[in-house]
C-alpha cells in the first residue's frame, strides 16, 4: 500500500513538472473558436487555416483552438472572459455580432482599419460591415451571416379556398405585416371549420418561436422582431447605442408593436405556449423562421412540403433596410501593440474571411456568405424546390434588405429586456391596445436606462 | 389492512419509479426516432412504448459519423478514474488525519473545510483558472485533473466516517507492529470499502458530468471529456437534432449505469455510514 501511495505521489509530481516546462511558440498565431473540431464548422476552419499555413510556410503558422460553446456562448465565453482577466488572450478569437460593442467598450478589441487589403473592408455586406463598426472604427469580420424568412405549409395552404390563397405572395414579391396578419386569420377561420387532412394537427395560425425567449434564448426575439420596428423608422436603442428612452418606446415603435400584437387578438393566431416544432409537425401552417430552418426541414422532416416567403414589411413603401441579419465574427486582441504582429494577424483574418474563405464556408456548412462577390455562390437550381425557395428569398434578403442589429455596449441587457419585457409580455398577456404597449415600452426604456447609467461617460 | 398498506407502498413506489423511469424510456426510445417521429409522439403513450416500424439506427450512425465521441468518452473515462483513485487515497488521508490526530489549528482547518463547501464552484472558477494558467498548466491534463482531487466535500465525508471508526482495531494493528501508514492502509481502507465506494461513484459521477472546468482548462479538442465533446451536438451553431441528442446521451449514460448496477450493493450502506441521504 505505501508503494501504490508513492507511486501516485510521484506520478502527479512528475506530470506537474513535465506540464510546467512546456512552452507557447511566440511565432504562433492563435485563433479561439466557439465551434467544436467535430462539428462542420469547426471543420470549415480547421480546413481554411490549413490552407493558410500550406500556402505560408515562411510566416507564423496559425493554431486553431475550439473551445466548446453552451447555449448562447457560456463555457466559450467564461473562457474568453477568464483569458482577459489573466491577460491570456489568444490573437484572434470569435464574437457574436451584438457583442462586438461590449468587447469594444471594454478595451478588448482592437481596430482594423489601417491594417487592411485596400478595398477589403469594402468587399463584405453592408449589414456585416455595421455590425462589425463601433464609433465608427471597423473591429469584427463577420465569417457567416443569417436571415428569417416567412414559411408556409404547402399542403395547408393548397387546402386553402382560392381567395386565402390569392394572399400568398410569390417568393420575389414583397409583403407587409398587415398582408402577413390578414392571411394568418384567414388560415385561422378556415381551420376551425375544415376537415381536411392537412388540418388535422392544426394548432395555431402561426409559429413565432416565442418559446424560446421563455427558455432564456432572448436574443432570438429580438433578432426576429426588431425588423419591424426598423421598418417603421423606429429602433431599439438610439445611434450612440446608450440612449433608450425616446427611442425604444416613441410613438413609432408603438404603432409596430401594436401591429405585431394584432396576432394576439383573440381568437389568437399565435402563441407564447406553443408546441415544440409546431410548424415542423404540421401543427402551424406559417412560421417566421431563421435560415437554419432550411437545412432541418430538409433533412429531418422529409414528409414537410413548406415554401418561404420574403420577411413582411411594415409598410409597402419602406425601402430602408429592415430584415434580421448576423452572426458570429473573427475579431482580434486589442492587448497585442507590435505593428507587425498586428499586421500577420490581419493578414490571417483577412484569409478567414475573403471571398474565398466566403464560399467555402457555404459549401462545408451552409453558412450565409458575408462578402459581397460570395453571394452568388447560393445555389437556387438545385434538385430540392423546397431548398431553392427559401434560398431565393434568404439570398435576395442578404444582398437587398439585410440590417445589421445596434451596436451598443450594453446589447445583451437590452436584447434580453425587449425580448422578455416587451415582445413576450405582449402574446403572454395578449395585449393589443397602444396604451398597455406603450406602458410595456416605458418600463422597458426606464429598466434600461437605469442600467446603461454605467456607459454614458 | 396489511395487504392494503403494502399495496399502497408498492403503488407509491411505482409511481416515483414512473416519475423516473418515464425521461429515461423516452430518451432511449427517442435515440432510435427520427426527429419528425419524436415530435409527432410526444403527449402520446408512444412517446415511452415502442412502435417498431418507426425505429432505425439511423441518428446512431449519422451521430458517430460526425463526432469521435468514443475517445471523448475513453478521455473522461481515463480522468474520471485518476481523479477517484488519486483522490479517494489523498481525501481519505486527510479525513482520517482530522478524525483522529490531535495537532495544531485542527480545528479551525475543520471550519475552513466545511467552509469551504458551501463556496459554489462558479464562484472560485475564475481565481482557479488564473492560478492554473499563472502554473502554465492551462491546456494540460494535469492542470485539468489537479485542482479537483481534494475534494473537500469527500474529506468531510471520510472524517465523518472515521470518527466512529473502533479504535481497538488500530490499536491491535499497532500491537502487531504497523505504523501509523500501514493501520491506515492494511486495517482502515479495506474495512471502510463501503464508504469509498460510495464517494468514489459520487467522484466519478462529478469527474464524468463536469463541464464548466474542462471548457476553461482545455482548448485542444484530442483532450476534452465527453462531456464537453456532447455539447458541440446539443449547440449547434443552427440546427440541432434531438435524435443525435437522445443518442448521445443514451451512450453517455451506458456507462454510469454499468457502475451502479456492479456497485449498487454498497451504494445504500455506504451512504447509510456517511450520513448522505
Amino acid at each position: 500500500m505505501k508503494k501504490i501511495f508513492l507511486l501516485i505521489a510521484t506520478s502527479l509530481l512528475a506530470l506537474t513538472l513535465s506540464a510546467c516546462g512546456e512552452e507557447k511558440a511566440n511565432e504562433e498565431i492563435v485563433v479561439w473558436t466557439q465551434a467544436s473540431a467535430d462539428h462542420p464548422e469547426g471543420k470549415m476552419f480547421a480546413e481554411r487555416v490549413k490552407s493558410y499555413n500550406e500556402a505560408n510556410p515562411d510566416k507564423p503558422q496559425v493554431k486553431i483552438e475550439n473551445i466548446t460553446r453552451a447555449g448562447a456562448g457560456s463555457g466559450y465565453i467564461d473562457k474568453l472572459n477568464a483569458a482577459i482577466t489573466a491577460n491570456d488572450l489568444p490573437d484572434i478569437f470569435t464574437l457574436d455580432g451584438p457583442d462586438i460593442g461590449a468587447y469594444v467598450d471594454a478595451g478588448v478589441l482592437g481596430e482594423l482599419d489601417g491594417y487592411l487589403t485596400e478595398g477589403f473592408k469594402e468587399g463584405f455586406t453592408e449589414a456585416i460591415i455595421d455590425q462589425g463598426t463601433v464609433d465608427g472604427k471597423f473591429y469584427g469580420m463577420g465569417y457567416s451571416d443569417s436571415g428569417v424568412a416567412v414559411m408556409y405549409n404547402e399542403d395547408m395552404i393548397n387546402a386553402l379556398p382560392e381567395d386565402v390563397k390569392a394572399l400568398v405572395p410569390a417568393v420575389d414579391e414583397d409583403w407587409t405585416w398587415d398582408q402577413f396578419v390578414e392571411l394568418s386569420r384567414k388560415i385561422d377561420e378556415f381551420a376551425k371549420t375544415t376537415n381536411d387532412p392537412a388540418f388535422e394537427n392544426y394548432e395555431v395560425a402561426t409559429s413565432l418561436l416565442l418559446t424560446d425567449i421563455t427558455a432564456g434564448a432572448y436574443e432570438l426575439g429580438t433578432y426576429y422582431f426588431t425588423p419591424l420596428l426598423w421598418g417603421n423608422d423606429a429602433n431599439i436603442v438610439g445611434e450612440d447605442g446608450v440612449t433608450v428612452d425616446g427611442v425604444l418606446n416613441s410613438e413609432k415603435s408603438v404603432e409596430a408593436l401594436t401591429k405585431y400584437a394584432q396576432l394576439f387578438e383573440e381568437p389568437a393566431l399565435a402563441s407564447a405556449t406553443e408546441s415544440e416544432k409546431t410548424f415542423h409537425t404540421g401543427k402551424s401552417a406559417l412560421s417566421v423562421s431563421g435560415f437554419w430552418y432550411v437545412s432541418e426541414l430538409i433533412n429531418n422532416y422529409p414528409d414537410l412540403k413548406f415554401k418561404s416567403l420574403r420577411y413582411p414589411k411594415m409598410s409597402e413603401n419602406y425601402d430602408g433596410l429592415y430584415t434580421p441579419s448576423g452572426s458570429w465574427a473573427f475579431v482580434r486582441n486589442g492587448q497585442i501593440e507590435d505593428e507587425e504582429r498586428v499586421q500577420q494577424i490581419a493578414e490571417v483574418m483577412e484569409w478567414l474571411t475573403n471571398d474565398e474563405a466566403s464560399e467555402q464556408y457555404y459549401q462545408m456548412n451552409g453558412s450565409v456568405p458575408t462578402r459581397i462577390n460570395s453571394v452568388d455562390v447560393i445555389d437556387t437550381n438545385t434538385d430540392n424546390p423546397y431548398h431553392n425557395d427559401a434560398w431565393t428569398v434568404l439570398k435576395y434578403q442578404v444582398e437587398e434588405t439585410n440590417k445589421s442589429r445596434p451596436v451598443s455596449p450594453g446589447y445583451p441587457y437590452l436584447s434580453e429586456t425587449f425580448a422578455k419585457d416587451v415582445i413576450l409580455k405582449i402574446a403572454q398577456n395578449k395585449a393589443t391596445d397602444p396604451e398597455t404597449i406603450k406602458q410595456y415600452l416605458d418600463d422597458a426604456a426606464k429598466k434600461i436606462e437605469l442600467e446603461f447609467e454605467k456607459y454614458k461617460k | 389492512m396489511k395487504i392494503v398498506k403494502k399495496i399502497s407502498f408498492y403503488l407509491l413506489a411505482f409511481i416515483v419509479a414512473l416519475q423516473f423511469l418515464v425521461p429515461l424510456a423516452w430518451m432511449i426510445l427517442s435515440s432510435f426516432k427520427t426527429d419528425e417521429v419524436i415530435y409527432k409522439d410526444i403527449g402520446t403513450i408512444f412517446a415511452i412504448i415502442p412502435r417498431f416500424e418507426d425505429l432505425s439506427f439511423k441518428s446512431y450512425t449519422e451521430l458517430l459519423s460526425f463526432y469521435n465521441i468514443f475517445d471523448n468518452i475513453l478521455n473522461s473515462l481515463i480522468y474520471a478514474s485518476v481523479t477517484v483513485i488519486v483522490g479517494l487515497t489523498i481525501n481519505s488521508l486527510a479525513g482520517y488525519a482530522l478524525a483522529r490526530f490531535k495537532f495544531p489549528f485542527k480545528d479551525w482547518i475543520l471550519i475552513f473545510v466545511i467552509a469551504l463547501m458551501i463556496v459554489p464552484i462558479e464562484a472560485t472558477i475564475l481565481p482557479l483558472f488564473l492560478v492554473v494558467n499563472e502554473m502554465g498548466l492551462i491546456n494540460t491534463v494535469p492542470g485539468y485533473l489537479l485542482p479537483f482531487i481534494v475534494n473537500v466535500m469527500n474529506i468531510f465525508l471520510f472524517r465523518q466516517h472515521f470518527l466512529s471508526f473502533p479504535g481497538e482495531l488500530i490499536e491491535a494493528g499497532k500491537m502487531d507492529g504497523l505504523s501509523e501508514v500501514g493501520c491506515f492502509f492494511r486495517i482502515v481502507m479495506p474495512s471502510s470499502l463501503n464508504m469509498y465506494i460510495t464517494v468514489g461513484i459520487l467522484t466519478f459521477l462529478a469527474s464524468w458530468n463536469d463541464f464548466l472546468w474542462p471548457v476553461m482548462a482545455l482548448s485542444n479538442a484530442e483532450l476534452m471529456p465527453v462531456q464537453v465533446a456532447l455539447n458541440a451536438v446539443f449547440s449547434d451553431t443552427y440546427n440541432i437534432f434531438t435524435s443525435h441528442i437522445m443518442a448521445a446521451l443514451t451512450i453517455v449514460t451506458i456507462p454510469i449505469v454499468i457502475l451502479y448496477i456492479i456497485f449498487q450493493k454498497y451504494i445504500v450502506s455506504g451512504s447509510v455510514q456517511s450520513g448522505i441521504k
